[in-house]
């Protein structure tokens, strides 16, 4: 505020000091006239200033600012114009040097302050476009430029007007007009307009050379001029010599910068595609660059993809179509669209045939013609009158297509397919990416919960064995996966007796490991209410079967050790056969014991209860049993060579004076020296049983315990087999009652 | 990695309803791995109308309990489609898995192709 008061006061003082001067039409002094520029220039330094918060606001549009400057100058043309209609022509008295008249006194008065408001306008708003992408040297030459202009106007403060220069002014214009011509060519701002806008600022600097140059030219011959003793002179040198000259710098400064433009522009123009390619690419590429944090969120990453023709302006429509394989169908779907909605896009086109076409051909399809063309259903009008397909393949997967489009035909150029091709490329890569981190997320998950499965199911085997006198128990399991099917139990019965069941459940997994689990609780609830090993697997079938899938079945032995009666008593339901060894001194051998028995879960009606048996194993002390699943068995060596029955019979017979645990650790160790260490194909589960007599009793003769020879059964050993065969259930010929 | 593969052999006998015969041919080994290559094959059998299936064991080394789901899957549709699938040429270990688990019991097993071909021709019912 106080600035702009000083501004008035200055002007106040200097125009009725050049008023009265004139009036009084004497010579001044040269330290008079020297005060009068002074301050005249003052003028012109403190409006510099203060005028600034004005022009600060478009500083990023400088089509605008050259809009503004043009209809500025056109403004003091008119000025110009209208002024010697007003006043009449103005005259120096030459030898005064000073207006010739009151009237011209005020006059130029006026017109000085019109030109340094405008020169002013000039500047400012012309630095911001000087000063793009401002370097330390552009803002020094900036400031000697004004600098230099200023030093040299106030070296003529002295001179009259119309009078010569000093040989100082001369030198200091010099090199102001050498920093001026430097930052005459500071043009960054052109080269990113586009092309329309390159062509609004070529139209925009030309009319500002037009109008400055007449505005200079008015002042030097025209109408901005005043009669002096020789040429005429501007009008504001009636006023201040040196203002008026500081204003003609400003005004060749903008002719300058005008010309300098204009000619750049010029030159820019054919490059100007290529240059919009590339900012094109760059502002495709940036959103794309943006995606790597949240890259993995596909629904994110889809909207980006088919934002990006339209957000980097080559594209008014965008959507994208891609191959959900996880769908099951391999027709692409419109899945994001951007300035247009997802099932008009869809809609549109034949998504599926042009996304076969550019998957086969990898480049990308340009209908000039959209709606000519079959596989486009869009009608004029529709805002597809030009179609750009651009193919999404990464790494030999084709995941879809990118599909641009514009309301006019033939919208797109070369550049424009060449910008988003590459642009699909990196999409594509991206979608790659983030496919497969979505699997590897699920695999990760999917190997969470089996590691959980895995936990559980560890927790369904027994962590101790139950010790009964006179027998021995030592189990181990092994899966060939995280999850198992295989399982095993013991629970004791109460009355000494003590239930063992190794069951196995048909495939691999969380839902083997769910069967299991079901098992364990039949198991747990239903063996302690039946010494009669086939009662409870018919229990365990029935309870199961309902809830077993079609594929789904169980194979399980469950056997019972009575030691109070010397008597190991089983049942099978489609398992392995049970193989025992006895030692010679009590009749030994060895036997596989198969009782007849359907696997559990085959069969929901009476068959299962029909033909289960149970089979009686009158016990002598030292008689060892294995109890072991389908894995144990069918294990292979590196030659293909299935372990087999006999290979584990045979062992078992070796091993038998071992107790338990030794015992199972040979077996377990024979069959991996047999196997070798190659991973594991199934599950694998072995439980021994050792029967040492009960404490007290050590055996009864085996030729008492080997009875009735049976058809069921395998005898391999030279004694008569010690057991017996008989069905589960009594009234086996006629179905039993459910 | 197992090998496996199943071929479908459409037969000239015809069953007394005058549906035609089939006879898938099983090579190689049956197992969690390539199960879901023979389930594909007999759901093809379904979805062509084929039910009268003959599955030959010739060529198959080995059997996991995942096979054998397999056959307890589609041995329920067959047969309410008025068909049935009859097991033949067991090899003996093969057959050993059949025979441990009680599928005689619930699948007609015979030694040779042409008996099972026959069963059907004469109108024998299934085992169970």
């Amino acid at each position: 505020m106080l600035l702009w008061v000083a501004v008035a006061v200055l002007y106040v003082a200097v125009t009725l000091s050049v008023s009265g001067l004139a009036l009084v039409g004497a010579p001044i002094a040269t330290l008079t006239r020297v005060a009068l520029n002074v301050g005249a220039v003052g003028l012109g330094l403190l409006l510099y200033p203060l005028l600034a918060p004005y022009f600060d606001r478009d500083t990023s549009d400088p089509i605008r600012a050259l809009w503004t400057l043009v209809l500025l100058a056109i403004g003091l043309l008119g000025a110009f114009f209208l002024q010697p209609a007003l006043i009449g022509t103005a005259r120096l008295d030459p030898v005064a040097g000073l207006p010739a008249s009151l009237g011209a006194a005020l006059d130029a008065a006026l017109v000085a302050l019109l030109e340094t408001l405008f020169a002013v306008a000039l500047l400012h708003t012309l630095r911001p476009l000087v000063l793009f992408r401002r370097t330390r040297r552009a803002v020094r030459m900036w400031a000697a430029f004004l600098g230099l202009a200023t030093l040299a106007v106030l070296a003529n403060a002295g001179a009259s007007p119309g009078g010569s220069s000093t040989w100082a002014a001369i030198v200091l214009t010099v090199l102001a007009i050498l920093a001026m011509v430097y930052v005459a060519f500071r043009m960054a701002w052109i080269v990113p307009l586009p092309f329309r806008r390159k062509l609004a600022a070529l139209a925009l600097a030309l009319a500002l050379i037009v109008v400055l140059t007449i505005l200079l030219v008015q002042r030097s011959v025209g109408m901005g001029t005043a009669a002096g003793a020789g040429d005429p002179i501007p009008l504001s040198a009636l006023f201040s010599r040196s203002l008026s000259e500081l204003v003609s710098f400003a005004l060749a400064f903008g002719v300058l910068y005008g010309s300098t433009t204009f000619l750049s522009l010029l030159f820019h123009l054919p490059t100007s595609g290529t240059y919009e390619q590339r900012s094109g690419e760059i502002r495709a590429f940036r959103a794309l660059a943006e995606l790597t944090g949240p890259v993995l969120d596909r629904p994110q990453l889809v909207a980006t993809i088919a934002s990006a023709p339209v957000t980097a302006g080559i594209a008014e429509a965008a959507w994208l179509a891609l191959v959900d394989v996880q769908s099951g169908s391999l027709a692409p779907r419109v899945v994001a669209a951007e300035g247009i909605a997802a099932e008009r896009a869809a809609h549109f086109t034949d998504t599926e045939a042009l996304t076969a076409e550019v998957a086969t051909t990898r480049e990308p399809l340009l209908l000039g013609a959209a709606t000519a063309d079959h596989r486009v259903r869009a009608r004029p009008g529709d805002g597809v009158g030009s179609l750009l397909v651009l193919p999404l393949t990464a790494g030999g997967q084709a995941h879809g297509a990118l599909f641009a489009a514009r309301a006019v035909t033939d919208g797109f150029e070369e550049e424009d397919a060449a910008a988003l091709a590459t642009f699909a490329g990196q999409a594509a890569l991206a979608l790659s990416h983030a496919a497969l981190f979505e699997d590897a997320l699920e695999k990760e998950r999917l190997a969470r919960e089996l590691a959980l499965a895995r936990e559980v199911q560890q927790r369904l085997l027994p962590q101790h064995l139950p010790q009964i006198p006179g027998a021995e128990l030592a189990a181990a399991e092994r899966p060939a996966h995280e999850v198992c099917g295989d399982y095993y139990d013991v629970v004791s019965l109460g009355g000494g007796c003590l239930g063992v069941l190794v069951a196995d459940v048909a495939g691999k997994g969380a839902a083997a490991a769910f069967y299991m689990a079901e098992l364990k609780g039949i198991f747990q609830s239903a063996a302690k209410l039946t010494r009669s090993p086939g009662a409870f697997l018919a229990q365990a079938n029935e309870a199961l079967t309902g809830s077993l899938g079609r594929h789904a079945f169980i194979s399980a032995v469950y056997g019972i050790l009575d030691p109070e009666a010397g008597l190991f008593t089983f049942a099978r339901a489609g398992h392995c056969p049970v193989i025992m060894a006895r030692a010679p001194s009590r009749g030994g051998g060895h036997w596989l014991l198969r009782a007849g028995g359907l696997g559990l879960g085959l069969d929901d009606g009476p068959l299962f209860r029909q033909t289960l048996q149970e089979q009686v194993v009158q016990l002598a002390p030292g008689d060892v049993f294995a109890l072991y699943s389908d894995g144990l068995v069918e294990a292979r060596s590196d030659a293909g060579e299935e372990y087999g029955y006999d290979r584990l019979a045979d062992a078992l017979c070796r091993h038998r004076d071992r107790d338990a645990d030794g015992l199972l650790t040979a077996l377990l160790s024979e069959h991996r020296g047999f196997t070798g260490d190659a991973a594991y194909d199934d599950d694998l589960t072995l439980v021994v049983l050792r029967w040492n007599g009960p404490d007290g009793r050590n055996g009864a003769p085996a030729e008492e315990t080997a009875r009735a020879a049976v058809s069921s059964g395998t005898p391999t050993g030279p004694a008569a087999p010690p057991f017996t065969v008989r069905p589960a259930f009594a009234e086996a010929g006629s179905p039993p009652a459910r | 990695m197992s090998s496996f593969s199943v071929s479908f052999r459409p037969h000239d006998a015809r069953d007394a309803d005058g549906a035609r015969v089939c006879v898938l041919d099983l090579t190689g080994e049956l197992d969690a791995h390539t199960a879901g290559e023979f389930e594909a094959a007999l759901q093809k059998c379904l979805d062509d109308g084929h039910t009268r299936l003959v599955v030959s064991g010739r060529e198959l080394q080995y059997i996991s309990s995942a096979g054998l789901g397999v056959f307890m899957a589609f041995v329920e549709p067959v047969r309410e489609q008025g068909g049935d699938i009859k097991i033949a040429e067991l090899q003996p270990r093969v057959f050993n898995v059949f025979d441990l688990l009680g599928f005689p019991l619930l699948f007609d097993i015979v030694e040779t192709e042409e008996a099972a071909v026959t069963r059907f021709t004469e109108g024998s019912s299934s085992a169970a």
